[in-house]
Order: structure tokens, then sequence, then C-alpha cells
């Protein structure tokens, strides 16, 4: 008259396992669930009364007790419906299985004993996947998204009618589901590099951030391209693997925000509108939330108009991009999401936009333009690698001939060049290191030595230019993804003054 | 049926209920159970099952239907009769079931299991 069968919750990214106890005793026919179940899970008993009639069998008119225990983990989601409505049919020996394999069920039931996808599947059964002799049963609608996960035994099922008779049938096989080869959603490349005309050095700075995972800051007067720049960004990041894939396509599964079945076909390109909020952009909520930093995970994160940006959104964002998570604390819980994306931001030089412009006057006083620029705290610049300033194009770069100008395609074969010598560099690294940009302290004075004669000019660039100690750890690191560039072993002196180039906001002391 | 001397329409509708139920396999074992704090219409036994049905009875069909008049308060007075008369008879420990029989303009309906126990209560 008990039967116990397992779950799993999701606690951030990380699976826990939930027993499932089901204890059929007389009395008063009724039905309550125990273990911190919050609303969604206290309505599974509505979904599994009505799911188990419909599907055929009687519910028992006893006294029906579900346990989700750890008692003391708060319970959220309608992925235990399944496992609770098996339970019951075990417990009132509705069904008597021939098989009961050792695995976790997972699913929500609809009213008529279909079982509906669930949200964040894919990271519950990453996370299991990593532990020995996992079997998860799962709705099929998710199966997509799983089924290229090695490690994990999947059973995908349509209804409760085809799990009980799958349960009953002794010989019968198994759904077999063999991991099927991924391959990327076609890119969808809205510009290429060779469309946009001039901006010569902000089109070579975009090409050191994709090569180098470096972040990137673009100022200019409007229509100087730089929303164009950004949008062409995702053209030359290295391909779309499948590791990269799945971290990216967890964080939107918890978020709920997939877009049809399977794994993103594509880079997430998140560009938050300007008036967004802190936690919006971070995450949070009652429960922690992934917000647009974790959606843009593995992804390009473009932040247009920066100084319009809400100051404590952009204060905020100092630790994940330094870190590549974030840590979400509620009351109700908390939550560690992964934040690793690259971030492209672009601003006006002042309020009006024209300042430095050739032709046309700007009208900002010394105040006003202090104040916008202001807005963007030395401690965030400091984290932005590569500053760059674009200028007004001038009648002869817009009559340009096209055919100069380079393509992403070519740009994007140099920056996977680039980006699999770091790779190859970085291999036997204990933690993992994906690219120059995230060298820490130690692996930096390993990795990027320079020459004396770069030793003399970084010299000279920090005493004129009163660089933080972070400004100069972040040269070395671009420096090194310049040398990538050109597959040079030893980081030369014309690579580091291109990347004390690209420090813009630094140098220039009118800022 | 409104001269006083012939049953009421509710007694009637007990006895049209009792007979459907034996029609249909169910053994009546008592009538009209009734104590202070409860009462309950019917008891029968379905198989190895104690069941405690209430008969809502009416001549026509008028709103509100004859399933809303059992209130949540009519519904708690059935509770109790029920465990009281399955302490009574020392039946603590047998399965035990609610169902409701509707008769409105003569026609019959029967809802097995018609409603669960509040979550709380022994016996």
């Amino acid at each position: 008259m008990i039967a116990k069968i397992e779950s799993a919750c999701l606690i951030g990214l990380e699976a826990a396992r939930v027993q499932v106890e089901v204890n059929l005793a007389k009395g008063m026919p009724s039905f309550s669930i125990v273990g911190l179940p919050d609303a969604s899970v206290r309505e599974a008993k509505d979904r599994v009364v009505a799911a188990i009639r419909n599907t055929g069998f009687e519910f028992p008119s006893r006294r029906v007790t579900v346990n989700l225990a750890p008692a003391d983990l708060r319970k959220e989601g309608a992925c235990f419906d399944l496992a609770i409505a098996v339970g019951i049919l075990m417990a009132s020996e509705a069904i008597s299985p021939k098989r009961w394999p050792r695995c976790l069920w997972l699913g929500e039931l609809a009213l008529d004993g279909s079982i509906r996808p669930v949200r964040g599947a894919l990271p519950l059964a990453r996370s299991l996947s990593r532990q020995a002799n996992s079997a998860l049963v799962l709705p099929s609608g998710n199966l997509e998204e799983v089924s290229y996960l090695s490690g994990i035994k999947l059973f995908p099922f349509l209804n409760l009618l085809g799990v009980v008779q799958w349960l009953h049938a002794d010989g019968a096989p198994e759904p077999v589901v063999r991991n099927t080869v991924w391959k990327p959603g076609a890119e969808v490349n809205l510009v290429d590099l060779s469309e946009i005309k001039g901006q010569v050095m902000a089109k070579r700075a975009l090409e050191i951030s994709a090569a180098g995972g470096h972040n990137l800051l673009m100022i200019g007067p409007p229509g100087t391209g730089k929303s164009m720049l950004a949008q062409a960004l995702p053209g030359i990041l290295p391909s779309w693997t499948l590791q990269d894939a799945l971290d990216a396509t967890q964080v939107h599964s918890i978020a709920g925000v997939l877009q049809g079945p399977g794994l993103l076909p594509r880079r997430p390109y998140r560009s938050p509108h300007h008036s967004v909020s802190a936690v919006a952009l971070l995450g949070g909520g009652d429960i922690p939330a992934p917000g647009e930093i974790s959606l843009a995970h593995r992804g390009v994160l473009f932040l247009d108009e920066l100084p319009e940006f809400r100051r404590d959104a952009l204060e905020a964002l100092r630790q994940p991009l330094e870190q590549g998570t974030i840590h979400i604390h509620r009351a109700r819980g908390r939550a560690t999401y992964p934040s690793d994306f690259l971030l492209i931001a672009a601003m006006n030089p002042c309020p009006c936009g024209y300042r430095g412009h050739p032709k046309k006057e700007c009208e900002c006083s010394g105040i006003k333009i202090q104040k916008y620029v202001g807005k963007i705290s030395g401690p965030l610049l400091d984290r932005v690698d590569l500053q760059v300033e674009l200028t007004a194009l001038n009648v002869e770069e817009l009559f340009e001939n096209k055919k100069e100008a380079e393509s992403s395609a070519s740009v994007k074969a140099r920056v996977e060049h680039a980006r699999a010598i770091q790779e190859e560099r970085y291999r036997n690294e204990k933690y993992s290191l994906r690219d120059n940009a995230h060298l820490w302290p130690r692996a930096l004075a390993r990795y990027c030595a320079f020459t004396s004669e770069g030793e003399t000019i970084l010299k000279a660039a920090v005493e004129r230019l009163g660089f933080s100690a972070r400004a100069f750890d972040r040269i070395r690191k671009v420096a090194r993804t310049i040398a990538d560039l050109e597959a040079s072993k030893t980081i030369e002196a014309r690579h580091i003054a291109e990347a004390i180039h690209y420090r813009c906001l630094d140098r220039q002391v009118r800022y | 049926m409104d001269n006083s001397s012939t049953p009421s329409l509710g007694q009637w509708g007990e006895e049209e209920a009792a007979r459907y139920l034996e029609d249909r396999g169910l053994r009546v074992i008592d009538h009209h159970y009734r104590q202070k704090w409860g009462e309950i219409d019917l008891i029968c036994r379905d198989k190895e099952t104690w069941v405690f049905v209430e008969v809502k009875t009416r001549t026509r069909f008028f709103q509100p239907s004859a399933l809303d008049a059992v209130t949540p308060r009519k519904r708690q007075r059935l509770f109790r009769a029920a465990m009281s008369y399955m302490k009574w008879k020392r039946l603590e420990g047998s399965s035990m079931r609610f169902d409701l029989v509707l008769i409105e303009a003569r026609r019959i309906e029967w809802i097995p299991d018609a409603f669960e126990g509040p979550s709380y209560s022994t016996y």
C-alpha cells in the first residue's frame, strides 16, 4: 500500500533527487501532498486525479498521502505529476509492473493523461548524466533537447497509458533513444562586414573581440554603424558547437524561453532595451530566475546607448563580467547561473551625439558631457578590454567601392584560427580556460610574456596615461589575442602598441 | 404528495435510490442514520467498501440544481455522521467512500466517489 518512486527538481542548474512516496491508508477518502510543495505542485492533485481516471484507471477512494522527500527542500513546478500518478497506480495495485527500471520520472500531466514537456529538462538531464547509471523517463516533447547527452538512458513517453503499457509488457523492447548527431542551425547574418562602409579600426576591434572574447565598447556619433557592427559580430564568431549549445540552451530551458524543440540553433544574441531593470538584466525574482546576462551565456550581449542604462544595472554587471557566473540570493532560494557572454556596448560621445564630428557642431556644455560620460564608471570601463572610437564617414568613404571591404567569412576564418591556437595552448590548464580574455593573473604571467621592446612601450604608456593595474592586465590580454591572430608565438612591440590603442577612454584626458 | 400522511418527498427519494443501488449490486445496510451532529441518507456495502450515500430529490429541474444543494456544511455533517457510524460499528480500518444520488424529475443519477473527505480527519 506504499510506493516509492524517484523524481528530481532543479536547484539552480543542479538536479536534486526527490523521493515521491505514496501511501494509501484506510479512512476518509482524501488526497494530500506534503513536503513543501508550492502552488503548482499542490495543483498536481487535480491533474493527477483527472489523468488517472481518463486513462481508464480508478482513482483509489482511500486516504492518499503523497510525500515529497527531502521535506525541507521547496518543490516547484509540475514535473512531479507523472511520478505521483505512477506511484498512486502502483500503491493501489492498479498496475502490476513486469519491469521496474531504476530511473527518475519527470513529466507534467494533462487532464486527458497525456504528458506535457517540462521546463528545465536539459539542465536536469545534464546534471544527472554526470552521475553513474542514470536513466530518465521524460515527456516526448523534451526528447529533442536532451537527446544529445551521453551517459544517460532516456525513456520518452507521450501519455500515461504508454507508460503503463511499457511497465506491463515483459519482453517488449524498451524505447531506445540514439544520441543524434547535432548540427547547428543555419547562420542568420543580418549584416556582413563587407556591407559596412569605412570604420576599418572598429572592424579590426570587432575581429579582436571575437578572436579573444574581449568586451568591446564603441563610441561614435549617430549613424556611424555602431549597431550594424554589433549585428555583424555573430557572423565572425567561431562556429556554434554542441558543448556551447548545451551550455546556452540549459539556461534558456530553465527560463522557459526555448522556442521550438531542441537546442538553440545559433549563438544567443541579446540586446535588451536601455530601460531594463537590474533584476531583469542579472536575474532574480522570488525564486531566482536567469536574467539577460545568463540568457546571453556563450553568446553576445549588446547594450546600445550604454549611458542611458540605469546606473545600478550597469554597475551590477561588474562581477559577472569578471567571473562569468552570477550568484543570486533571495529569501526563498539561491541560484548560480552562468553568465559568460561577450559584451558589446555602444554609445555616443555626448548627449547630442556630434562631439568630434567633422561637419556638425556639438551643442553640449562641458558639464552635460561630463555627466553623460560619467554615467559609465571607471571600474566598469576597466572591464571593457577594447574601447574604440568611430568617426563619421566622409564623402569618399560613403561612395567607396564595395569589393575592397573584407567579408565576414574571411574574418571568421582568422578568428577561428586564433581560437584554435588558444584552445591548443590552454588545453592542459587545470581550470577550464577558453580564451585570452579569461586569463587569470598567474596564467597571464605564464602566457603573456613580451619582448623587451614591448616592455619599454608598455612602461611608457602606463607612466604617461596612468593605466590602472587592471587596465594593464587587459592590455596584455588583448596583445596576446592580436599576436594569436597573426599566429605569432611571442608578443611583439607592435601588438602591444595596437592593444594600447584600443583604450581610448583611458588615453583621453578629456573624457 | 402534498398530503402529510403520505411519505415525504425525501423519504420517497431515498427508497428510489436504495432500489436503484441494489439493482447495481450494492447492499443497503442502513436507512436514515441520524445524530445531532449529522445524518446519512443511505449506508451501503459495495463489496469491501462502506458507501455513505447522500440522496437529493427534486420533482423537477430548477436552479440551483440538486448538486449545488450539497453545501460544504451539509458535506461536513455527512462526514461527521459517517465517522461516528464507523466508530459505533467498530469498522475502523475498512475502506469507505461517499456517493451522491440525484433524483430530478424522476431521473436518477448516481455519482460514485462524489467527494473526498477533509484531509486531516482520521478515526
